[in-house]
């Protein structure tokens, strides 16, 4: 706390923070957090926008005469304090979150952590600057039309906004209700997912919050799709930009990526739906009654969009909501069945001077890559992939609940270690032996009940393995205690939902039960009907299924 | 196929049935009696297959026209050609006047598309049904554009009451639900946005189906307020409906709002032997239904052992919502012509639409939200309930010149009313079946069932159960 503290000094960034806890108060939180035990975010300093309750600071969504004084703290950064993090204070954004500049706030225009010439992004601008400037490690933001994302490009860090939903946004200041999301920003991937990890989940009484389902996916497959533009489809971009991008996907193909290139013309249609039409009428909804009533202190690009939206009758905003449905399918089915789609995340930096010069076109630019993500209820994650070119950075978009797919993409990407131990999603541990090991003929049913490879494992000797007669050939595994042998194998988790739906795969006469590994561990694991091992041949001797294989193709070789 | 034309000139608006009928009319059997009306009895006993069903079919239909204003539309060769084996060989059928069928205009119970092409292809629901082998024999009248729960329409005439032509036929799947009704067909398919298909079941006292949201594609069917519309099944027998359910119900890859799948067929639910936890609503979903509404609706709930009442919070709010969403949605789709040609549209109707266009966007958002928190809180009370048990209308089927009705002391106009129980219920997308009660000397009634998203099956099986208990009966 002391050394965030010293940081929010030393960087002289007053426009950062719209409200900043007296640096006692935050110390006697850590002081408390350290008294506990266990905590997962002890020692975690985050920075909050000013757009989310936070009970004992006000909240003004970038408009002091909006404020007003919290009552309750919103849940999901309840969520985080619950978990050991403190809160220091409340960040500055573009006004009711309406924009991805960052200039349009009383508060100041915020300047680029790396830059001050150059705009910091928004709407989450302050969240994104404090964690880049190391004045905090979790920045929270809120992400409509991409304000979790331009301000993590323009200040090279992570910018997570998980699936739309799951994570309450009560107690947040709404900017388009239907749309709005809560964001992460942080320095690496793993922390923006633990952030997230913990902040998701049921909040009472939030008829927009969505349950994780349970067969949602648990990681990208070795060598996961990846859907990228045709050429020319990014149009004009700042010098170097095009190349850095390049740069990113054969990092990703290096990587063990597919790279599939698709026509992404649905998705930047999608990205122009959110202003252009009947759905800015969400954000008269939101703060149109205040906007009206307080003319003259409301930021004068932010009350045109509100203001210019009272007017909207409803059938024109079913008409484009229907718009958005239609192009969110033909976006879907371009992607033709790839893991996840990657783009830039901005077209642009630009100066703060160029936004202040044509505040509204500039805006509406910057989010030609970004803006679809909410309106076709995609997860994204922002990850800087500078490749020579300062603030360029790419996301990764993925199908709702496919956020560990778009993790473990990005990962490819930044190069950051998967998950370490301890850190892995909530699932089922099955240790697999034959057909369903990797590149083995039935490992596809795996990845389609959304299982992710965990590591090699072998069982304690304690098993016999039998060649079974089955299409595919298939391992049968024994319990014989004292006269076993140990078999190796591979370990794999599986969403509880998926289990249940690959169970119901699981032919005659395999079966599954508990099995011993070398570490003491017990997972589950696949076993025969004893009676199928009758006349079967004992391969307990080649120690594991690929060994096995390996020994009948050098035999068909030698014939 | 009989155009559009000659049933305006045959229609018109006093219901006088002119030329049409009186060259046809020598045709019809005066000895005619209604084939068996139940299409898994026919299966049952082996008798399926052959044109004989759609012959008498037609026939019936020829005769009840003039007297009921059932169709808009008469395939009258449908029983000239053997149809294909299945579930439903040989089964007559009508489907509402806003499903695609192949070679005939769709008409939506509206004079302006009088003018359209023929469609070109059957919608999934028909084309399914077809498939299985039962025999279209027509298209049935409707109010325009579906807006309306009475089957009143300008231009194609009103829908009698086969019980008393001097009554409503209720709507806006008013000829389907007739159709069944009167003897002429054993099944037809209507569509229910608020009630359209549970309402008019009610007044002609048949089964009338709204499955759960995203159960039977709407590919090929006229949209009328996307967020409620829904396919459903007008019948006279349980078993009926559920045989029904089975062919046309499943994603077809064109609707992407239809996902349902399920696991058993949903003719396994009938005669099961499951305990069902019957509950009868109190509230708002109980006052305003006439006495011998709520005396039927008791007996039901007797019959199926429900104990306690549950009362749904906030449901004035609910039909205030949907009513909002309604006339948005319908405004939308229909826009241009109310633009370009309102004089054309049923006057009931353009009124309602009108009134859509000027809804404020602010209004339909806050009752999307507000349609949010309202599911969440009664799929919360529901969680341990099978089956509602409430009033499908709050009166039996009123009378064509009396177009008022009295709740809670209060006189208000039939149409503004009709929907009072059906409309929460499909405003967050729940199945519902009106299982029609028999009353001694007077006109039937239907009673409500309704239960959690994807549990049509625990609804059968109620019925089923009614049925063989002898509470329910067309």
């Amino acid at each position: 706390v002391r050394a965030a503290y010293e940081r929010i000094r030393v960087a002289d960034r007053p426009e950062v923070w719209i409200s900043l806890r007296p640096e006692a108060d935050a110390l006697a939180d850590a002081e408390r957090v350290d008294a506990a035990v266990g905590l997962p975010l002890a020692g975690t300093i985050v920075a909050v926008k000013d757009n989310i309750d936070v009970a004992g600071l006000a909240t003004t969504a970038g408009c002091p005469a909006f404020a007003y004084e919290p009552e309750e703290t919103a849940p999901a950064v309840k969520r985080l304090l619950d978990a050991g993090a403190v809160v220091i204070g409340k960040t500055n954004l573009d006004q009711f979150a309406t924009g991805l500049v960052g200039t349009r706030s009383p508060y100041g225009a915020v300047r680029n952590a790396w830059d001050p010439e150059l705009v910091a992004g928004g709407s989450s601008s302050g969240s994104a600057v404090a964690v880049a400037l190391g004045m905090a490690d979790i920045g929270v933001g809120t992400d409509t039309a991409g304000s979790g994302r331009i301000p993590a490009a323009f200040q090279g860090i992570v910018g997570l906004k998980p699936t739309r939903g799951t994570i309450s946004t009560l107690g947040v200041v709404p900017a388009c209700r239907s749309y709005d999301c809560v964001s992460v920003f942080a320095r690496t991937i793993a922390e923006a997912e633990q952030a997230v990890a913990l902040m998701t989940g049921r909040a009472d009484g939030d008829p927009f919050q969505r349950d994780w389902p349970a067969d949602a996916p648990l990681g990208a497959p070795a060598a996961p799709a990846v859907a990228v533009p045709l050429p020319g489809q990014l149009g004009e971009l700042p010098d170097g930009w095009a190349e850095a991008f390049e740069h990113a996907v054969g990092r990703l193909a290096e990587a063990g990526a597919r790279v599939v290139p698709v026509d992404v013309s649905a998705f930047l249609q999608g990205a122009d739906l959110l202003y252009g039409t009947a759905l800015v009428a969400e954000r008269y909804a939101a703060v149109g009654a205040f906007v009206e009533a307080h003319p003259g202190e409301v930021d004068p690009s932010v009350a045109a969009i509100v203001l210019a939206a009272r007017d909207v009758r409803a059938h024109e905003l079913v008409r484009d909501r229907e718009r958005v449905e239609w192009t969110r399918l033909a976006a879907l089915a371009a992607l033709a069945g790839a893991d996840a789609l990657l783009l830039p995340t901005a077209p642009e930096h630009p100066t703060i001077a160029a936004v202040e010069a044509d505040p509204l076109a500039r805006n509406l630019r910057l989010g030609r890559f970004a803006s679809f993500a909410n309106l076709f209820d995609m997860c994204a994650l922002a990850v800087p992939a500078s490749g020579g070119a300062a603030s360029f950075g790419v996301t990764v978009f993925a199908p709702p609940f496919h956020d560990r797919i778009a993790a473990d993409i990005a990962r490819m990407l930044s190069g950051e270690p998967a998950r370490p131990a301890g850190g892995e999603p909530a699932g089922v541990s099955l240790l697999v032996l034959g057909a369903h090991l990797s590149g083995q003929p039935l490992n596809h049913q795996l990845l389609a009940h959304g299982g992710r490879f965990l590591r090699a494992a072998s069982t304690r000797p304690l098993y016999r393995m039998f060649a079974l007669d089955t299409v595919p050939a298939k391992p049968g595994l024994l319990h014989v205690g004292a006269a076993g042998a140990r078999v190796e194998g591979e370990l794999w988790l599986l969403p509880p939902g998926g289990l249940g739906a690959f169970l119901a795969l699981l032919p005659a006469p395999m079966t599954l039960g508990a099995v011993q590994l070398e570490d003491g561990t017990q997972v589950t694991g696949f076993f025969c009907q004893a009676s199928a091992t009758a006349g079967a041949a004992d391969i307990s001797a080649f120690g594991g299924w690929r060994a096995y294989l390996a020994s009948l193709q050098t035999a068909g070789a030698a014939r | 196929v009989t155009t559009p034309t000659e049933l305006l000139e045959g229609f018109g608006n006093e219901l006088r049935v002119g030329p049409w009928t009186a060259t046809e009319s020598a045709l019809l059997d005066d000895d005619f009696t209604p084939p068996t009306l139940c299409a898994a009895a026919n299966q049952a006993a082996g008798e399926t297959g052959g044109t004989g069903a759609a012959a008498a079919a037609l026939a019936a239909a020829e005769e009840e026209q003039p007297r009921l204003t059932i169709f808009t539309t008469l395939l009258r060769d449908a029983a000239r050609d053997d149809p294909p084996a299945g579930s439903l060989s040989g089964v007559p059928f009508a489907v509402k006047d806003l499903f695609d069928v192949e070679g005939v205009v769709t008409l939506a119970g509206s004079k302006a598309k009088a003018a359209d092409a023929p469609a070109t292809a059957d919608a999934t629901a028909v084309a399914r049904l077809r498939g299985a082998g039962a025999v279209l024999v027509g298209a049935t009248n409707m109010d325009e554009f579906a807006y309306g729960f009475t089957t009143e329409n300008s231009h194609y005439g009103t829908t009698r009451n086969p019980h008393d032509p001097e009554r409503l036929a209720g709507g806006s799947s008013g000829g389907s639900a007739a159709a069944v009704a009167a003897g002429i067909v054993p099944l037809a398919l209507g569509t229910d946005t608020n009630g359209s298909v549970r309402v008019p079941a009610s007044f002609c006292g048949v089964y009338g189906l709204r499955p759960t949201s995203g159960r039977v594609p709407l590919s090929g069917a006229t949209l009328f307020a996307a967020s409620f519309d829904a396919v459903g099944i007008l019948a006279r027998s349980v078993g009926d409906v559920a045989l029904t359910l089975d062919v046309i119900a499943g994603p077809d890859g064109i609707d992407p709002c239809c996902r349902l799948t399920s696991e058993s067929p949903f003719t396994s639910f009938l005669g099961a032997e499951r305990p069902l936890r019957a509950v009868r609503s109190a509230g708002e979903l109980w006052a305003g239904a006439q006495p011998h509404v709520l005396d039927a609706v008791e007996r039901v709930a007797a019959a199926l052992g429900a104990r306690g009442a549950l009362e749904l919070p906030e449901v004035g709010r609910a039909r205030a919502a949907a009513s909002v969403m309604t006339a948005a949605e319908g405004a939308e789709r229909h826009q241009q012509l109310l633009r370009r040609n309102p004089e054309i549209v049923d006057p009931r109707v353009r009124g309602r639409f009108l009134a859509g266009l000027d809804v404020p966007a602010t209004d339909y958002l806050a009752a999307q939200r507000f349609r949010r928190w309202w599911r969440r809180q009664v799929l919360g009370l529901l969680a341990e309930v099978d089956v509602l048990v409430l009033p499908t209308t709050a009166c039996t089927a009123p009378r064509l010149d009396e177009p008022l009705i009295e709740i809670d002391g209060i006189t208000l106009p039939v149409g503004a009313v009709l929907g009072r129980f059906t409309q929460p219920l499909s405003f967050i997308g729940l199945p519902a079946l009106s299982v029609p009660v028999r009353r001694s000397g007077g006109l039937p009634i239907g009673v409500q069932l309704a239960s959690r998203p994807g549990e049509e099956g625990l609804l059968l099986a109620a019925a089923a159960l009614l049925e063989a208990a002898g509470v329910v009966s067309p």
